[in-house]
C-alpha cells in the first residue's frame, strides 16, 4: 500500500489540519443531535451529518490515490437525500405509504381500534339482532297482555 | 513537477473546505430558529464538500495519476439533491406549526394562509 | 432548433473538404465561418430562433449562479460570528409568470442554492412564491434584486425577451 502523500509534505500536513477541523464539526453536530428539542432539529443534524462523512472520505482518498472513495460518496450523497424525504414524509402525515383521509386522522378513537377486526363486528351485529328479537317478543306479550286486560 | 505554487493552491482549497464545514456546525448551534438552521447548514456544508473535491482532483492531476470524471459526478449528485431535500423538511415543518421566531420581520405566508380554509391545511401534528 | 445545429456540422466538414485542410483546426474555421453565415440568413425564417442565444443565456445564467454562490456564502459566514440580534429572518411573497413548470423549478432551485435565501412555498396557482430570508430588512429591495439577477437571465433563456 503506497502512502502517495508522503512524497508532498506540504499537503500532508494541511489534510491532517482539515481532517481534525472535520472532526470537531461532527462532534459539535452530534451534540446538536442529543439536544434538539424538536424532531425537525434532529433530522436537519442528521442529514448535514450524512455530508461531513463524505468529506471525510473524500479526505481519505487523498492518502490512497485511487477513485473507489468517490462512489462511496455517491452513495451516501443518495441515499441520504432519500431519506431526508422519507422523513419529511413522515412530519407531513404521522406516516409513509398510505395516507389516511384528513379527517379520520383526528376521529380515530380507541373502541374504534379495539371493533377494527370483522368478527367482533358479525358477533355485534347477531348480538344486536337477538335483542331486537326479545324487545319484539316482549312488545308483543305485553301487546297481549293488555288485550286480555282490556277484553275483560 | 514539484511546483510549490500548484501545492499552495490545493492547501488553500482544503483550508476552506474544512472552514466552511465547521463553520456549518457552529451555525446550527447558535441560530435560535429552525428556518435559519437550515440556511446555515446545508449550503456551507455542500460549498465545503464542494471545494475539498476540487482539491482532490487537482491533487490526482499534480501527482500525475490521470484526470478523473467521478468528482464532477459527484458535484452534480450533490447540487440537484440539497435544495430539493432541504426544501421538503422546511415546507413540511412549516405546516405542521412549528413557529417562526419572535423577533421575525415580516410574515406574508402566515397573511396569506388566513384566507384559505382551516380544512386545506388539516395534518396530524406529531410533536403534541 | 436542430436543423440549425445539423447545418453548422455539415458546412463545417463541407469546408474540411473543399479547402483541404483535414484536420482540426479546418474543420473549427469551417465551423465559426458557418455559424456566421446562419446569423446572417437567420433575419429570413422568424420562426427559428438562432441557437447560439440559448447557449450563451445558460453560460451566462451559469456564471451568476457560481458568483452568488461564492459571495453569499462569505455573507452567511459573517452571520454566523456575529451577535445573534443583528439578524432580521422573514418571509417575503414574490409573484413571477412564467409558461412552463420547468422554470418555475429551477428558479425554486437557484433560490435556496444560494444562501441567504431559501424557497418555502408555493401558491396553489403557481404564481407566487414564499421565502424565507436571513436579511429581512429592506423585502422590496430583496425581492427586486432577485428578480433582476435570476428571473431576467432564466427569462432569455426560453425567448421571453426575442
Amino acid at each position: 500500500m503506497i502512502n502517495y502523500l508522503s512524497a508532498y509534505p506540504l499537503i500532508g500536513v494541511f489534510v491532517d489540519v482539515t481532517t481534525v477541523m472535520i472532526a470537531v464539526a461532527i462532534i459539535i453536530n452530534l451534540v446538536n443531535v442529543a439536544r434538539g428539542f424538536i424532531i425537525a432539529n434532529r433530522i436537519i443534524a442528521l442529514d448535514a451529518l450524512g455530508n461531513q462523512v463524505m468529506a471525510l472520505m473524500i479526505l481519505y482518498a487523498f492518502k490512497h490515490g485511487t477513485d473507489h472513495y468517490m462512489s462511496g460518496v455517491l452513495v451516501i450523497c443518495i441515499l441520504s437525500f432519500v431519506s431526508l424525504i422519507v422523513w419529511s414524509k413522515y412530519l407531513q402525515r404521522g406516516n409513509i405509504v398510505y395516507p389516511l383521509s384528513k379527517t379520520a386522522a383526528k376521529k380515530v378513537s380507541l373502541s374504534q381500534l379495539n371493533a377494527h377486526s370483522s368478527q367482533a363486528a358479525e358477533e355485534a351485529e347477531e348480538i344486536q339482532e337477538e335483542k331486537d328479537a326479545a324487545a319484539l317478543e316482549t312488545a308483543e306479550a305485553e301487546a297481549v297482555a293488555e288485550e286480555e286486560v282490556s277484553h275483560e | 513537477m514539484n511546483n510549490v505554487w500548484f501545492e499552495l493552491i490545493i492547501c488553500v482549497f482544503l483550508l476552506i473546505g474544512g472552514v466552511f464545514c465547521v463553520a456549518g456546525s457552529i451555525g446550527l448551534m447558535r441560530f435560535p430558529d429552525i428556518y435559519c438552521r437550515m440556511h446555515a447548514l446545508t449550503k456551507p456544508v455542500t460549498l465545503g464538500a464542494f471545494c475539498l473535491i476540487v482539491a482532490y482532483t487537482l491533487f490526482l492531476y499534480y501527482a500525475g495519476l490521470g484526470l478523473s470524471m467521478k468528482g464532477v459526478l459527484a458535484v452534480v449528485f450533490l447540487f440537484l439533491t440539497v435544495p430539493v431535500g432541504s426544501h421538503m423538511i422546511t415546507k413540511s415543518a412549516y405546516h405542521n406549526g412549528v413557529p417562526l421566531w419572535e423577533d421575525s420581520v415580516i410574515d406574508q405566508l402566515a397573511e396569506d394562509l388566513k384566507d384559505v380554509p382551516a380544512d386545506e391545511h388539516e395534518i396530524v401534528n406529531i410533536n403534541s | 432548433m436542430a436543423v440549425q445545429f445539423i447545418a453548422n456540422i455539415a458546412l463545417g466538414l463541407l469546408w474540411m473538404i473543399l479547402s483541404g485542410a483535414q484536420s482540426l483546426q479546418g474543420f473549427l474555421f469551417g465551423y465559426l465561418l458557418g455559424m456566421l453565415f446562419l446569423f446572417l440568413f437567420n433575419a429570413q425564417n422568424r420562426s427559428a430562433r438562432f441557437y447560439m442565444k440559448p447557449v450563451l443565456a445558460v453560460a451566462k445564467l451559469f456564471l451568476i449562479f457560481c458568483w452568488e454562490i461564492l459571495i453569499s456564502n462569505l455573507n452567511v459566514l459573517v452571520y454566523v460570528f456575529r451577535p445573534i440580534s443583528d439578524l432580521k429572518p422573514g418571509i417575503v411573497a414574490m409573484d413571477v409568470d412564467f409558461k412552463t413548470d420547468f422554470e418555475l423549478v429551477l428558479l425554486a432551485n437557484l433560490i435556496t442554492m444560494t444562501p441567504g435565501t431559501m424557497t418555502l412555498d408555493i401558491a396553489d396557482d403557481e404564481k407566487r412564491l414564499y421565502i424565507h430570508a436571513l436579511d429581512c430588512s429592506d423585502p422590496e429591495g430583496l425581492v427586486q434584486h432577485l428578480r433582476d439577477t435570476f428571473e431576467k437571465t432564466i427569462k432569455e433563456v426560453t425567448g421571453y425577451y426575442d
